[in-house]
């Protein structure tokens, strides 16, 4: 693992326009994230966890403060810069699943391939090791509505892991799940950090989710602090 | 970098109703548009395809069609005896004056048609070896015969083999029936000359066709006709004659049938535009993953883009079989330079069928760009909190 951090934010604030009025989301987020740490980040409903995540992503633009990933300064990219940056750095999973319903699982996991110089042989080979790594090999050609939640899910997973990205974002990854499935996706988490080495933001309401992670931040009212007593000690089970 | 052309098609097949619905929407003006351009292509085929080099069509000064010239006995006759004109084996002038008459005389489909009627001779003949006899015989010079175009007897009334038509003094009675090959004379009934003018209480002829021996004799003839101030008179070499007729005819059904469908087109561009939005309003949240996963904007403009290009193809092609049974049909449109009905083909050309498919797919690119265009320009965490 190199020293550098992985995720590095200094200084964040993000404020959105409501009609006139703006509405100061994060007040000031430092944070940063070396490669292999697997980081649960928590907080009330509507606390600015997506937004985070988001801005990490550069699918969203911070108002104030220095976002750097993967050794790239976010504020310095264009549009098409941000797109080529996700393809090669960020695997997105969020809590709807988001797989493309007319794609096959297989088609949905080879999607991010398509930006990549691969051949269509290697293309095959690697959607075959990321469904063989989250368990859905004999699902390959099923279309998502043919899957149960935790299946999508773990296409979902595969679909975000399969360009082997430098950062794994998960927004609520379990959030529409049954405790099993939850826990088989959890599961599959923590080995893809203790196994391959991931580094993973896990934004999660679920204090036992939070545990799966090596370090928790808890993010209130604009800004990065500590667990509060109450969900640290649900969080440690 | 492309969004692959599975994810449009499939999504297209999981809406087939919409589909069909925005394609036929866009078939519908292909189609009119290809009747109305077919009309054109028919018309040209008839009156382009029609003159020989060798033949020069001699009217009075300041006309261009035989309908509006007057070419009195004298100047004709004068016609016959000058060097340039050719002569058959018997020593006798090849060349044939004629007159042209307009009668009104009902079609078979219950409408009053402008049957053209050409008083003409031997010599009428034998300068249009195209025209074959098929059927009876060739009227008799001095007796009130028809001999007309088969396409003709068709599509008019009491001009069948053996049946009579009353016009100018006389009944006439159709003794022959012949083929010009769908060239100009296929909207024509033929008589004899003499008769006809008598008939018509006519003392000059319409026009005088003579045969020159080669393009040289034919141009000084040309010149002899223009510098000779008494006969006023100019000649035409015959393809030019009638091509010189083609601005003329179809040209108001070409306008109104190029109005109606870019009206329609206008309409289906319209009905694309809805659908298109319906759709990209239907995968807001897809577009945005799409996007998160890397793909660009101009790559989710392209992807709908081609997504309209794709159904707008589809509808050109069924405008394209729906306007075929047509092909071949015969019908006549008024020809605006000579007043008379003329009968042509509607011609469905490769070319035409080509230019279908263009419009279909200017329908489809039109139609689509708004709705791609806010799919490209949707913010993606905007997109995400949607739904
Ligand atoms: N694009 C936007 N436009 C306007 N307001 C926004 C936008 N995105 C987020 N917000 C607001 O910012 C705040 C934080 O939103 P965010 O989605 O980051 O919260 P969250 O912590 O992820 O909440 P939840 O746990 O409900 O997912 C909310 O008040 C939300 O309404
Ligand atoms: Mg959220």
């Amino acid at each position: 693992m190199g020293t550098s951090p992985v995720v590095s934010l200094r200084h964040v604030t993000k404020s959105f326009r409501r009609d006139t009025l703006e509405v100061p989301v994060l007040r000031g987020i430092d944070l940063e994230t070396s490669g292999g740490d697997f980081v649960a980040l928590m907080g009330p409903s509507g606390s600015g966890k997506s937004t985070v995540l988001n801005l990490i992503a550069g699918i969203d633009r911070p108002t104030s403060g220095d976002i750097r990933v993967a050794g790239s300064d976010l504020a310095s990219m264009s549009e098409t810069d941000l797109a080529a940056f996700r393809s090669r750095h960020i695997g997105f999973i969020f809590q709807m699943y988001n797989l493309i319903p007319v794609l096959t699982a297989e088609e949905n996991v080879a999607l991010p391939l398509l930006l990549t110089p691969l051949s269509g042989k290697e293309r095959r080979e690697h959607v075959r090791t990321a469904l063989g790594v989250v368990g859905l090999t004999d699902r390959a050609k099923h279309f998502p509505r043919q899957l149960s939640g935790g299946q999508e899910q773990r296409a979902a997973i595969a679909r975000a892991i399969v360009t082997d990205p430098t950062l794994l974002l998960a927004d609520e990854p379990t959030g529409d799940l049954d405790a099993t499935s939850a826990t088989e996706i959890l599961e599959l988490l923590r080995r893809l950090n203790a196994e391959y080495g991931k580094t993973i933001l896990l934004v999660t309401h679920d204090p036992r989710a939070a545990g799966y992670a090596r370090t928790r931040r808890f993010l209130d009212k604009g800004v990065l602090g500590e667990m509060p007593a109450s969900y640290a000690a649900s969080a440690s089970r | 970098m492309r969004i692959p052309l599975a994810y449009n098609l499939r999504h297209l097949r999981a809406r087939p109703a919409a589909a069909a619905m925005t394609a036929l929407g866009i078939a519908l003006p292909t189609t009119t548009l290809l009747l109305a351009l077919a009309l054109p292509e028919g018309l040209n085929r008839v009156l382009q395809g029609t003159g020989d080099p060798d033949n020069l069509v001699v009217l009075r000064k300041g006309s261009t069609t035989e309908t509006n010239s007057a070419v009195d006995r004298d100047p004709a006759r004068l016609i016959a005896t000058l060097p340039e004109v050719v002569k058959d084996p018997e020593e006798r002038p090849l060349l044939a004056p004629e007159t042209i008459v307009i009668v009104f005389a009902p079609r078979r489909n219950g409408l009053q048609g402008n049957l053209l009627v050409r008083g003409t001779g031997e010599g009428g003949r034998a300068l249009r070896s195209y025209v074959r006899l098929v059927e009876g015989r060739w009227f008799t010079p001095g007796l009130p015969e028809l001999t007309v175009s088969r396409r003709i007897a068709e599509r008019y009334q009491n001009l069948g083999l053996g049946e009579r038509i009353h016009f100018g003094k006389h009944d006439w009675t159709v003794v022959g029936l012949f083929d010009a090959q769908g060239k100009a004379p296929d909207s024509e009934a033929w008589a004899d000359v003499d008769l006809l003018m008598s008939d018509f209480l006519r003392t000059t002829y319409s026009s005088v066709l003579v045969r020159t021996p080669s393009p040289d004799v034919q141009a000084r003839l040309q010149e002899r006709l223009d510098q000779d101030k008494r006969l006023s008179l100019v000649g035409f070499p015959e393809p030019e004659y009638y091509r010189r007729q083609t601005q003329g005819p179809g040209l108001p059904l070409l306008f109104i049938g190029m109005f109606v469908s870019v009206l329609l087109g206008v309409g289906a561009a319209v009905g694309a535009t809805n659908t298109m939005y319906a759709a990209v309003a239907q995968r807001t949240r897809e577009i945005a993953v799409l996007r998160s996963i890397g793909f660009r904007r101009r790559s989710v403009l392209a992807s709908f883009l081609i997504e309209s290009l794709g159904v707008a193809l589809l509808g050109g092609m069924l405008g394209c079989l729906l306007a075929l049974p047509f092909h071949g049909a015969v019908t006549s449109t008024v020809n605006w330079k000579t007043f008379g009905d003329l009968a042509f083909q509607f011609r469905l050309t490769p070319a035409l069928l080509a230019k279908g498919l263009g419009f279909a797919a200017a329908v489809g690119l039109f139609g689509g760009f708004l709705p791609a265009r806010l799919a490209a320009s949707r913010s993606i965490a905007a997109s995400m909190r949607a739904i």
